[in-house]
């Protein structure tokens, strides 16, 4: 529209992300700026990149409450340009694929393979971490 | 090519020998195409179970393969009439546009855009409203309001033009009250952001004519599309009615829409939009139409006939199942249906990406033969014979014994309205929040990549329109691209719906049980007496959606003694409405309670298709443990668990059905769906929720992952811990899968499972294990005439 005013704070929902980046920082960040403590998620999701069925006499397999809490806010970044799989040879192919966010456009399926979703999840786990912390402006 | 080439639909989901089903196919590339029909066995394609299994029965032959287009978005579409060719003229109607800014939108139009002939009232690029006159290529004047129209509120809007003097006038009028917005403002400041009056001196000259028909919520791009409407939820038209090819979509609510043939003064609009129908006699001859949606809305609001109220009762078809029934410029809050109060109820809510029937053309049928098997089928299509990701699809249907001549003594019935509502739900493109739920990302198969292209081929249930209504209609005359074999579901760590109920009909076959089956669009038909032709009866993994009628025959057979097998959890959970004239469309409204993909909006709660109260069984006092004795307790779409055994197993009503089944053994602690036979979906006894007083448990699950969570009708307010909402399977014990037992008068009995992966356990080293055992034994069991152990 012409002319359009600025938004206001209000209208452009200022505080629910100033609320997110507080949490982030507070919560979240002094986990994965120290890179010893970053690697051990990194580690831990590599090991085991999916759940597992429970086995009697074991408690069920879950992720740490700091790589819980880092997979939570990692799952539900926006859609545009978020990450999926996509299955090219059923059991043998997977590749990564960029979502436009809105429908009626297509999914973009890049190069990038791998042999397992296992994999391929993983691979996504570190694609949205290191944008968080470049985000964050965590660049070692 | 990784995203889906060809697909279709076929016109019936269920047939017997002797009927025939056709198929509607699209190819993508326009590229040729093999048909042949399978009897699909086993979907999964995972390597760890008994893999892909399909017979071939027949070919359907090579076909040249073309592209058909699906017309979505919801509109009503007037016939051409010599009376809508008018000179001067004055278009009014109420309004509650939800997406005003997403470019130009159809009100009342009778305009043709690719040689701008015609009149119209519209909003244009801005957002603004606008009135069109069109007299040829060029020759388009339009005169905008200047001032935007606002989302969720509603409006008086009128545009009159005079071709003696070629002046036009514009009224954008909100009216806002404490109730009529439903979740929109109460009020405007200032107001004049929003009101507008405008006038102008254009040329006095009339607005050329055309053929096209009056569109409301859309305007014409092509008058003719060779695409038909007549009988089924058309059942007032009773030969074809050729419909256009539409464009300018409305999004939001339109009430009362009229065309005058002069130049009405502000008194008499306000007398047309807000006086008392039918219309003062006085104002009639001056009407050329004048809409009445809350006409025809009583006892349900189903109808797709739209009536003028004027003289020339140039009545309208509603295409693509626009929203009926729904709160109105009046409405007030007092009542909370359309069936108490229709006169507060007169507003057609429009989508644009709505789809009643894809109306395309017939590529080839099938005539079922007399001695074909029941069991699951598909027309199986592969662009140049090729079987490669991307260039197949499967066309399930599912054929029946011959009528009143059941092949077996036990049915499967096969839940239909279930995968209609879970039809096309795009989530892994469009949610956020689905991977809270299933703890991964989503993976994308060649029909999701379609889907996602083509802005979903129509949704179903588990999403919302592009204005953020939540969808409550579901045609299965469309492609249905997540009702495939080989297909992983994005609600699943492997499969769900028609793909994870092939373990089933896979597991009886390899364990020689003869089964029948039959879907829920023949138990919605046939009732009782279906089901009594058998002596066992089993559900698929996830009968979630149900009918009235279904549930008075599921009850009914219980009480005659049918012996009953719920292999599932949260089964019977929606109140689902098959359309009362078409059996292909179902209803739900999914209220402001239950585990629910959307809220209901205000005042939204009637079921269109039946004027009842819509929303979850549990609200409407048939909570789904009245049924099965379990009620649905928790979810985690992610790895499963298993059982271990109770007490009351071992009781001698019970023991039989553990024969070969150790004291300590855990159950199921293996299978296709997240490893285990507790998972995805769960259920509990509950005796508070109407579990019969005499029911036995005979085991429940452990050990489920915090992804699991409690369902939401259970939490009247959110908390951290043990029994609250927060609560995860690490730490609440109302998370876990309960099987139970209970008699039924005349010798009948039901067994439930309570967990959707059960089914996905059967098959576990080459069928032999203890899901495999116990769920034969029981069937066994059951089987036996006479009295039960």
């Amino acid at each position: 529209m012409e002319n359009k005013p600025e938004k206001t704070a209000l209208q452009d929902d200022y505080a629910y992300r100033a609320v997110d980046a507080y949490n982030t920082r507070m919560y979240l960040l002094p986990a994965l700026a120290d890179p010893e403590r970053r690697a051990v998620l990194i580690a831990e999701h590599r090991a085991r990149p999916l759940y597992e069925a429970a086995q009697p006499g074991q408690p069920a397999p879950m992720d740490s409450p700091a790589l819980a809490r880092l997979l939570d806010r990692l799952r539900v970044v926006p859609q545009q340009d978020k990450h999926v799989i996509i299955e090219t040879r059923p059991w043998e192919e997977y590749r990564i694929g960029v979502l436009p966010g809105v429908r009626g456009k297509a999914v973009e399926i890049t190069d990038e393979a791998y042999p397992t979703r296992e994999d391929a999840e993983h691979a996504i786990f570190l694609k949205r971490l290191n944008a968080l912390l470049d985000a964050y402006g965590i660049t070692d | 090519m990784t995203t889906l080439g060809i697909t279709g639909y076929s016109n019936r989901i269920s047939v017997q020998p002797g009927q025939t089903v056709q198929f509607h196919v699209h190819s993508e590339r326009n590229q040729a195409y093999r048909a042949d029909i399978v009897r699909l066995i086993h979907g999964d394609t995972n390597p760890d179970g008994p893999g892909y299994k399909e017979e071939e029965v027949a070919s359907c032959g090579e076909h040249p393969g073309r592209h058909q287009a699906v017309h979505a978005g919801s509109y009503i579409c007037v016939p051409h009439d010599a009376r809508f060719d008018i000179s001067s003229f004055t278009l009014m109607a109420l309004v509650f546009p939800t997406t005003p800014t997403k470019g130009v939108q159809g009100i009342v139009t009778k305009w043709f855009g690719p040689e701008e002939t015609g009149y119209g009232l519209f909003i244009d690029e801005q957002g603004e409203l606008a009135v069109r006159i069109g007299r040829g290529k060029g020759r388009l004047e339009q005169l905008s309001s200047g001032k935007p129209l606002f989302r969720k509120v509603w409006y008086l809007v009128a545009a009159s033009f005079d071709a003696a003097s070629g002046h036009v006038s514009l009224v954008q009028e909100p009216i806002v009250t404490s109730t009529n917005t439903g979740h929109g403002m109460r009020f405007i400041y200032p107001i004049e952001e929003t009101r507008a009056a405008v006038e102008w001196s254009g040329s006095p000259q009339a607005p050329a004519a055309n053929d096209c028909p009056v569109l409301i919520a859309a305007a014409t791009t092509q008058a003719h599309s060779g695409r038909h409407i007549w009988g089924g939820h058309f059942s007032h038209v009773h030969s074809p009615i050729e419909i256009p090819e539409h464009e300018a979509k409305f999004n939001g609510r339109i009430e009362r829409p009229a065309i005058a043939r002069r130049v009405l003064n502000r008194a008499e609009i306000e007398r047309v939009l807000h006086g008392p129908r039918p219309l003062q006699t006085e104002l009639r001859p001056a009407l050329v139409a004048a809409w009445d949606f809350a006409a025809n809305i009583v006892p349900n609001a189903a109808s797709t006939q739209a009536l003028d109220d004027s003289l020339h009762r140039l009545h309208g078809h509603c295409i693509n199942m626009p929203s009926r029934g729904m709160p109105g410029h009046n409405w007030t809050a007092d009542q909370m249906s359309f069936t108490a109060a229709p006169q507060e109820y007169g507003a057609i809510h429009f989508h644009d990406d709505a789809v009643d029937d894809a109306r395309w053309e017939v590529d080839f049928e099938f005539p079922i033969p007399e001695d074909l098997k029941s069991g699951v089928y598909a027309a199986r299509l592969r662009l140049g014979g090729q079987d490669t990701p991307g260039n197949e699809d499967y066309i399930p249907f599912f054929v029946r014994p011959p009528a009143g001549r059941p092949t077996a003594r036990i049915a499967v019935i096969i839940p239909t309205a279930s995968y209609m509502a879970y039809a096309n739900e795009n989530l892994s493109a469009d949610s956020q929040v689905a991977q809270l739920l299933t703890g991964r990302v989503p993976l994308m198969q060649p029909g999701d990549l379609l889907l996602q292209e083509k802005n979903g081929y129509g949704y179903g249930t588990y999403t919302v329109h592009s204005d953020g209504w939540g969808v409550h209609i579901s045609s299965r005359l469309r492609p249905i691209l997540n009702m495939r074999p080989k297909y992983t579901h994005v609600l699943s760590p492997s499969v769900w719906q028609l793909n994870a109920d092939l373990h089933l009909t896979d597991w009886l076959e390899a364990m020689a049980f003869d089964f029948d089956v039959h879907t829920d669009e023949d138990l919605q038909r046939e009732g009782v007496e279906l089901l009594r032709q058998y002596r066992v009866v089993l559900t698929c993994h996830h009968p979630e959606y149900c009918s009235e009628e279904m549930l008075d025959a599921y009850e009914a057979y219980q009480q005659q003694g049918g012996r009953w097998l719920y292999l599932a959890a949260n089964g019977f959970y929606w109140c689902t409405v098959f359309h009362p004239d078409n059996p292909a469309l179902i209803e739900v409204r999914k209220g402001d309670n239950g585990t629910r993909a959307w809220t209901i909006n205000p005042g939204e709660y009637g079921n269109a298709f039946d004027g009842k109260h819509g929303g979850l069984w549990r609200v409407r006092g048939r909570n789904m443990s009245k049924l099965t004795g379990v009620s649905f307790t928790s979810f985690g779409l992610t790895a499963s668990s298993y059982y271990r055994r109770a007490p009351d197993s071992f009781r001698p009503e019970c023991a039989w059905m553990f024969t070969g089944l150790g004291e300590d053994e855990p159950i199921g602690n293996f299978g296709l769906v997240g490893g285990g036979a507790a998972g995805l979906e769960l259920d509990r006894y509950d005796l508070e929720l109407g579990t019969p007083h005499n029911a036995f448990l005979l085991a429940h699950s452990e050990g489920h992952n915090d992804i699991f969570v409690t369902v939401s009708e259970e939490s009247t307010f959110n908390a951290r811990g043990y029994f609250a909402a927060g609560g995860t399977g690490d730490q609440n014990p109302y998370i876990r899968a309960d099987i139970v037992y209970f008699k039924t008068p005349n010798d009948g009995a039901v067994f439930s499972a309570s967990s959707m992966a059960w089914c996905g356990s059967l098959s576990h080293n080459n069928y032999d294990n203890n899901v495999s055992r116990l769920t034969a034994n029981v069937i066994r069991g059951f089987l036996q005439d006479g009295p039960l152990p």
